[in-house]
This record gives C-alpha cells, structure tokens and sequence, in this order.
C-alpha cells in the first residue's frame, strides 16, 4: 500500500514540475498585466501541433522544435497585444471575450490544419525507461521536468535581473508609477504578452516526446494552468512551483485510487476552492 | 425605447417571430434553426440578467441548465413525472444549487475573473461528477420515454414547431422579467453594482446580496429551461448538458450584444446563431471546423469595432428612424 | 529677467473626463529654484503636478520644459526629458526590494546604477543602504517616503516634482524630509513642490503659489506670503 501511494507521489511530483512550465506563459501574462489569457490552453495545443509539423517536415528532434516556433510565437503575442488587447485596456470584459474569440479560431485552425485524430511523434533522441522500485517513469518526463525547472530559473532571473524584467514586475505593481521611472508601459505589456505566449512553446515541444496532440488538448492545459495561476497567485515564479506540484501530486492520487476518468476532478476542486478561501493565491505577494 | 413605447414595440417583435414558421413555409429544418436561436436567445437573456445588469461575468449557464436537463429528464425515466413538472423542481434545484454555491463565493468576495473561472470551472467539475455518477449519469445517453399517443404529457413531439413555441414562451417571460428588472429598484442597484462595485457599497447598496439575487433569477430561469432543453435533445448527456463551450458562447453573445440592455443579447444571439448554423450547413462537410473560426472572427471584429455592442447599431437605426425622437438608454459598455 | 524659465505653465485647463479641476493656471519655476505650491485639500495641486507629468492631458493650455513644448506628450517620454514626478502616496513599487526601487529610478540612466550616483543617494539616505535587499511594502513611512523621492532623483533629473511629501508623516520625520528637500536643491536641482503643510513649504520656497477651486489666486516669495494676513488666516493659524 504505502508503495503504491509513493509511487503515486513521484510521478505526481514529475508531472507537477512538468505543469509548472505549462503554466509559465499564463503567469507572466497575468503577473505583468492582471490578465488572464483565456486561449493559453489553445495556445499550448497550438504549439504541440506547430512541434508535431516541424518535426515531421524537418526531421529535427522534437527537444529543438520549440526554435522556430518560438520567435513565431512571440510576434503573434505583441500583435494581438498592439491589435486588440490594447485598444480595451481598461474593459476586462471585452478583452476576456476578446480572448475567447482568439481561441475559437485557434480550434479551428487546429481541427482545419491536423483534422480530429491524436497527432503523436517517433521518440525524440531521450527514450528509454526509469525504474525506481517498481515504478517506471520515461526518461522523456523526467527530461521535461529538468528542462521545466531550468527554464522557471531562466525566467525567474530575468524577471528579477534585468531592467526590462524588473520593469514587467513594476508595472504590474503600480502601472502609473511605473509610467513615471519613464517605463514604457505599453511596450512592456506588449513584450510580457509576446513572452508570453513564446514560453508556451517550450512546454509543448517536450510535452510531444512522450504525449500526442489533438484537438481538445486545450481543455486539459487551459483549466490545468489557471489552477495552477490560481494557487500560486499573483508573485513570482517561484509560487508556481508548489502549486504545480500539489496539482501534479493530487491529480495523481486521485487517478490512483479513485478512478482514471477522474483525472480532471482535483484540479477543478482544487481551483475553485482556492478561487473561495484563498483568492490571491496560496503562495502570492500581495 | 421608453418604457411607455415597450409595450407597442414589444406586440410586434412578438407577432414577428410568432410568424416565422409561417414565414419559412413550415419547413421543418428552418423551424429547428429558428429553435436554436431561440434557445441561444433565452439562456442568453437570463444570462443578461447577472452578466449584463449586474456585471458579474458568469460563465456557467450550462452548470444550471445541466442541473434542469437531469432533474427534470431523470424525473420522466424513473417516475414518469410530466416535464413540464419537472421543468419547475429543476428550476428550484438549479436555483438552489447556485445560491449555495454563490452565497459562498461572495461572502468570500470572488469577483471579476476569478469568479468567471469558478463559474467555468463548476461546469467542468459537474460534468466530470455526473459521468462519473452511474445513478443519475453515466457516460451513455438516457434517453428519455417517448409517447405518440401523448406527446405534450412527455413533451415529444414529431414535429420542431411545438418546441419553437415553447421556447418562444420562455424568450417573452425571460425578456418580460429582464425588462421589469431593468426599471425596478433591484434592477438600479443592479447597475450600479455592475458599473462600480465599490461605488455602489459606498452608496448602501448590499453587493452580495444583490448578486445573490441576480444570481437566482438566472439559475431559475435557466433550470427551468434545461428541463425543455432535455426534451428538445430528446436525451441527457452530461457532454451535452454540462457543456463549458455552451456556456462560453453564451456569455460571449451578451457580451457582443451589449451589456445591460435587454434586448442586446436576443440581438447578438440571432445574428450570430444563425450565421454560425449556416456555416456549419454550408462548409461544416466541405471545410471541417471552419465556423468556430468564422464565428471567433466575428466576435474580434464586433469587440474592436463596436465595442458599445451589436445593440448600439440597433439604436442608431430606431434613432435615424425617430429623426432624432429616440433617447438614450441602456447602459453603455464603457470603452 | 532674462534668465529662462525651466518649466512654463500656461493658462492650462485640465482635469479627469469631465471634470474639470484646473482652471487657466499658469506659474513657473526657475532654473536651480524651489517652487512651491500650496493650497488646500481638493484645490487640484496633484491635478497640477499630474498634467505636468503626462498622466493627464491638458484640455488646453500649454506646458514647457527646457523650452520645448511637452503638453499632450505620454508620462515615460516626458520622463525622458528630466522632470521627475514623486507621486502623492509615494507609489513605491511594494513588492520590489529597495535597492530594485532605485533600478527603476534609474530605468532611464542605467550608468547611474554604477557610477557615484547611487552611493550619493545612499549617503543622503543611509537608512535605505540598511534595507536595501528589503521588499520596500516593510518600510516605515518616513522610510517609504526617503525611498519615493531617492528613487525620483536615481536618473539625475533637472526637475524634481513633490507632491505631498509631509503626508501621513510624524512631525519629527518631516522636518527631516524637509532637510533632504533642502539639501537636494543645495545640489543643483530644481524643485516643485506640493504641500499642504503651508508653513514648512513656504520657509524654504523661493517662489510660491497659493492655489484655491483650481486657481492660482496668490503668488510671491516664500517668506512674503508667509507674512501676508490672509495666509495666516486662512492657513496657518488654523493649523
């Protein structure tokens, strides 16, 4: 027994990390700008299915497919920013259903371009599989969890470091004071949002070494990621890493022990009642 | 409109859509499209109620309609219990279920996105329990009993034209009680709760409790309308019922249509159902997925460039019609 | 008087929406002067201070700076140009840490990080040096306060603008602020000041103006006005 609920916790706790760098994009956006990206999960699809056509026209490894679609990502990021999120600052409202506009045609585009059925890839070059006692995990998840914890650090140092990523922090602290210090705050919005929606590429890259994509992939990382948003609340990126993880680990228990269909039913419950008890978050700033 | 020029505008938007099975010649395929607007329209309306009067963005229309379809479904399986009972013990449960739910949201003040989210993410969780729930759900579709010899005891009937009528009764008694509430003293704490909630607690107005009330009125008229919901699908799955897509296009359609004014949101849902059924007629086997693009497009372009909502062009034309006799009303999305 | 004016402000109308708050003001302050301005609660001094630096737009009028016309301009590139704008409130970034507060001061001059400027201000503000790696929400408010005008001085600005910075402050805090204020001007800056704490604003002004329903309805020498009967009245023997 007591096996089975440690194994049940290390690959929760592997998938929790993992979680962590699907729900990065989601967090810098709603850090900086106090908005939730409603189509982050149609992003993240995007970018698995984006991985799954460079990798089967190019024959690169999946680890460095995130690398043209990264840039992409970005500039797709600034332009909804300078296109539409900017003309309704100020009206949540429209920019939510804004948003919600974006992911339809995202939906679209993915049933269009890849049809309904599971798009899944070869083995990336990581193959092979762990074993502790008798709990097995693939080497590929255990290389998502390092790339997700090194890519966190990444992103933590450059918000904390740099003047440009300082400079996301302030505005989201105080957006007028921030105008004052001679931050362009429109800019800086346009970057966070660009940034963004880039990291969701990563995540996705090395979600397709062990996982297909199709078309209701959305439904899982977007409900997944603004759990996790929602627990960690509005801070630093080192919030989302014990988020990720309760996530992960609690997803896993239930699985377990309850059933598999069940999967979804944590993170949900989790979400709204941390949405109830503790609105800014379990591991927030403010 | 004023209130006085209601009535007289009202009997011949009433007489109009009353008319549109005659109209389209009792084609049965334009009746059922003529249905699913109506549908649209309802749930939106009520919706309009605690997402355009009261400004609370709910986003789980079909956690309350999803409770209606099953009390009300379930009761026609197991006890052979009329629908248009059931309609009514589903309205007071959907009601119930929401004033709980939302009674513990806002005495721990969850508002703005985050209560979207917990809205949404109730839906999901519903699903989830009633696949999961053999009892009452289960993940294959209950079909409810059929009766040729009494189709209106079991609300079956072989023909769309009962349902379009149906949901047309529901379309007037929703937009009846959205236009009563919009003129009464609820109606103005209302607004002014969806305008600026600290300005209206500054004012004296009781915030949670207003939302609460929003909140039932809503959940009432849309648990009742999940029981016809039922009928009309002819079964209850939770895919269907508990639907998280249903429940944002909803919201979106009030949204687009404008927030606040009662007739917004029938507005929006009729342009864009219908556009979005007949894409899916026209390219849905040609072109798979492509209306939820074309609908997605829509809802940008109205956002970016009417952002006061598809009610304002409505009123410009009443206005250019009035040469300047129409006075503003509604309240305005602010942009 | 031939030497130029640092900032002109003239006949500026401006206010939020529709409300207007500032009706035709006009005022100056010179090159290496202190200018304050004084006035009771609501008499539209932070209004003032606010079109000055670009959060609002004048509904006309004009505004110099260095001779060159900055009304309408946003706030990041009125900035750029070196007025610097200490907010009401102080507005220091609560969950940045202190020394990162003096970053963004310098977002604009990132030499001034390290060259002499930062150990200059950390001189005038030893207690900041102290707390430098603390998140600035645990500062005091006199500390807060040190922190917000340290911060507005980190780009090397011509122009330091002050609103309010007596607010909320022990009396013995602001007389030490008060000195910081002084010993800035000292260094060559100029200073534009708001304050309702007429008294200690009117000792150290050079010039002053006496604002009133968003008009400037008094004007002269610091200590001249610090003289007049109706400032007194009206001012100070309340106080």
């Amino acid at each position: 027994m007591l096996d089975v609920v440690a194994q049940s916790v290390i690959s929760g706790l592997i998938n929790g990390l993992i979680y962590a760098m699907v729900a990065l994009g989601l967090s810098v956006i709603y850090g900086v700008m106090d908005l939730i990206n409603f189509a982050h999960g149609e992003f993240v699809m995007l970018a698995m299915y984006f991985t799954f056509w460079i990798v089967s026209f190019s024959g690169l490894d999946q680890t460095v497919a995130f690398l043209p679609a990264l840039p992409i990502f970005f500039l797709v990021g600034v332009l909804i920013y300078y296109g539409m999120l900017n003309r309704t600052m100020g009206t949540p409202l429209s920019q939510i259903a804004l948003m919600l506009g974006v992911a339809m045609v995202i939906r679209s585009f993915v049933q269009i371009a890849g049809g309904t059925a599971p798009k899944g890839l070869p083995p990336s070059f990581i193959f092979g599989v762990l074993n502790i006692g008798s709990l097995a995990i693939s080497y590929s998840r255990v290389a998502t969890a390092v790339v997700s914890l090194v890519l966190l650090i990444i992103v933590h140092l450059f918000l904390t470091k740099t003047y440009t990523g300082l400079s996301m922090l302030a505005a989201s602290d105080d957006r007028t004071a921030a105008y004052l210090m001679g931050i362009n705050v429109k800019r800086i919005y346009a970057l966070a949002f660009g940034l963004g929606l880039a990291l969701v590429t990563i995540p996705a890259a090395f979600l397709m070494t062990y996982q297909h994509a199709d078309p209701s992939s959305y439904l899982r990382f977007g409900l997944l990621s603004w759990c996790i948003v929602a627990l960690a609340g509005l801070g630093r990126i080192s919030g989302i890493i014990p988020a990720a993880i309760i996530v992960g680990i609690a997803e896993s228990l239930v699985v377990t022990f309850v059933a598999p269909e069940a999967h979804s039913l944590p993170i949900y419950l989790l979400f709204i009642l941390v949405i109830w008890l503790k609105p800014k978050g379990l591991f927030g700033r403010k | 409109m004023k209130p006085r020029q209601f009535v007289p505008a009202f009997i011949v938007f009433v007489l109009i859509i009353a008319l549109i099975p005659v109209f389209v010649g009792f084609n049965e395929y334009f009746i059922l499209l003529a249905t699913v607007v109506l549908i649209y329209g309802v749930i939106t309306t009520a919706w309009n109620v605690m997402g355009g009067i009261a400004g609370q963005l709910d986003l789980g229309a079909t956690a309350y309609l999803g409770i209606g379809a099953y009390v009300a479904g379930n009761m026609l399986i197991w006890w052979n219990i009329t629908p248009w009972i059931g309609m009514f013990v589903g309205a007071i449960i959907a009601a119930g279920f929401a004033s709980a739910i939302g009674y513990v949201m806002f005495r721990y003040g969850v508002k703005e996105i985050w209560y979207a989210l917990s809205t949404l993410g109730l839906v999901e969780v519903l699903r989830v329990i009633f696949m999961l729930w053999k009892e009452v759900g289960g993940p294959l579709e209950k079909y409810l009993p059929r009766s040729k010899t009494d189709p209106f005891y079991y609300m079956s009937f072989g023909s769309y034209i009962p349902y379009f009528y149906i949901a047309l009764i529901f379309l007037l008694i929703t937009f009846l009680v959205n236009y009563r509430l919009r003129y009464s003293k609820i109606g103005y704490s209302m607004l002014a709760l969806g305008s600026n909630e600290d300005a209206a607690e500054s004012l004296g107005i009781d915030t949670r409790r207003t939302k609460l009330k929003g909140l039932f009125i809503y959940s009432f008229i849309v648990g009742a309308f999940g029981g016809f919901y039922a009928c009309f699908c002819s079964f209850i799955h939770p895919n269907t019922d508990f639907n998280m897509n249903f429940a944002l296009e909803i919201a979106v359609l009030g949204i687009v249509g404008g927030l606040g004014t009662y007739y917004g949101p029938l507005l929006a849902a009729s342009i864009l159902v219908s556009l979005k059924e007949y894409l899916r007629a026209v390219f849905g086997t040609i072109v798979l997925g492509i209306y939820p693009a074309i609908f997605g497009l829509a809802i940008i372009l109205i956002i970016l460039f009417k952002p006061e909502g598809l009610s304002s062009i409505l009123k410009n034309v009443y206005i250019k019609l009035r040469k300047g006799g129409g006075t503003k009303h509604g309240r305005q999305q602010h942009s | 008087m031939v030497k130029m004016d640092l900032l002109k402000v003239v006949r500026v109308t401006s206010g939020y929406g529709t409300l207007t708050v500032l009706n035709q003001v006009s005022c100056e302050v010179a090159d290496k002067s202190l200018v304050a301005i004084v006035g009771s609660n609501g008499a539209g001094k932070t209004t003032l201070l606010n079109t000055i630096s670009g959060i609002l737009h004048p509904y006309s009028g004009k505004i110099y700076f260095k001779g060159k016309e900055i009304n309408g301009m946003p706030p990041h590139e009125i900035a750029r140009l070196g007025i610097s704008h200490v907010p009401e409130g102080r507005r220091i970034f609560p969950n940045l840490s202190v020394l990162e507060n003096l970053k963004m001061g310098a977002y604009l001059a990132r030499e001034n990080m390290k060259n002499g400027m930062l150990k200059k201000v950390f001189e005038m503000f030893p207690i900041l040096k102290e707390r430098k790696n603390q998140p600035a929400r645990t500062l005091s408010g006199g500390e807060a306060q040190m922190l917000a005008i340290a911060r507005g001085l980190m780009r090397g600005p011509s122009l330091l603008m002050l609103d309010e910075p007596s607010l909320g402050l022990a009396p013995k805090v602001v007389a030490s602020v008060y000195e910081t204020i002084e010993a800035i001007k000292k260094n060559g800056v100029s200073i534009l000041l708001v304050e309702q704490n007429v008294r200690y604003a009117l000792e150290i002004a050079d010039k002053a103006y006496v604002l009133e329903n968003g008009k400037i309805v008094m004007q002269g020498r610091g200590r001249d006005l610090l003289k007049n009967k109706n400032i007194k009245k009206h001012y100070l023997s309340l106080k």
